[in-house]
């Protein structure tokens, strides 16, 4: 079973973790992106998403299905901020749970990397001394 | 044919736009409406070589045909995660 979305509030862990959570699971992996304040060297004052939204949607559920069919997982929360994000808030949030912790390990790992790389979600990074850019991953 | 092109991130200010229709002759790529693009919006030229393309909501690469009707989305790499 997944959960995936795409939130212009504030992501909170508690909630996914409490939807992954089963009786049948006995770990519980959690990864939460968060905006910092500097990069390499430039003051960063926030962060903006924008997303081909429902593309997006449509990606995030593929990419939660890969890690449901190929790890023993039992349950995937993946969700994606939109909009203004500030330092210190939450941009994306993982939650996988399995039996076992290396698939909920290896699993949430995963499904950031192919976020990172299959889902159409931007980000601006909004500099206190410079003008703001588009930044792509890694 | 009328193509529906969606723009994003950095290829949306380049633009100036993130939306609009394109006419294309039969057999035209998504290549060449990159092309097209480029001659009015010179902006373009510096994003080519990292654009990607999704048509209809898949990614494609860019000599990929378009088709009447067709939704092109244009952005440059994603930045989510």
């Amino acid at each position: 079973m997944k959960s995936v979305g795409l939130s212009w509030e504030p992501l909170v862990l508690e909630p996914l973790v409490q939807f992954v959570s089963t009786p049948e699971a006995g770990a519980v992996s959690s990864f939460l992106g968060i905006a910092r304040n500097d990069n390499a060297g430039e003051s960063v004052s926030a962060l903006e998403f924008e997303a081909y939204e429902p593309m997006a949607l449509k990606q995030l559920d593929w990419v939660a299905q890969g890690i449901l069919d190929e790890f023993s997982i039992k349950k995937i929360a993946l969700w994606h901020r939109l909009g203004t994000v500030n330092v210190g808030e939450a941009a994306v949030a993982i939650v996988v749970s399995s039996a076992h912790r290396k698939a909920a390990i290896e699993g949430c790992a995963l499904a950031l990397e192919r976020l990172k790389t299959d889902v159409p979600i931007f980000k601006k990074e909004m500099f206190l001394f410079s003008a703001p850019r588009w930044v792509a991953n890694r | 044919m009328l193509v529906n092109l969606l723009a994003f991130a950095g290829v949306k200010d380049a633009l100036g736009t993130g939306q609009r229709s394109l006419d294309m002759k039969p057999g035209a790529t998504i290549e060449d409406l990159i092309e097209r693009l480029c001659e009015s919006s010179p902006e373009l030229m510096d994003l080519k070589v990292s654009l990607r393309a999704a048509l209809d909501q898949e990614f494609v690469p860019l000599d990929t045909p378009l088709f009447a009707g067709c939704e092109l989305a244009l952005f440059t790499p994603v930045g989510g995660g």
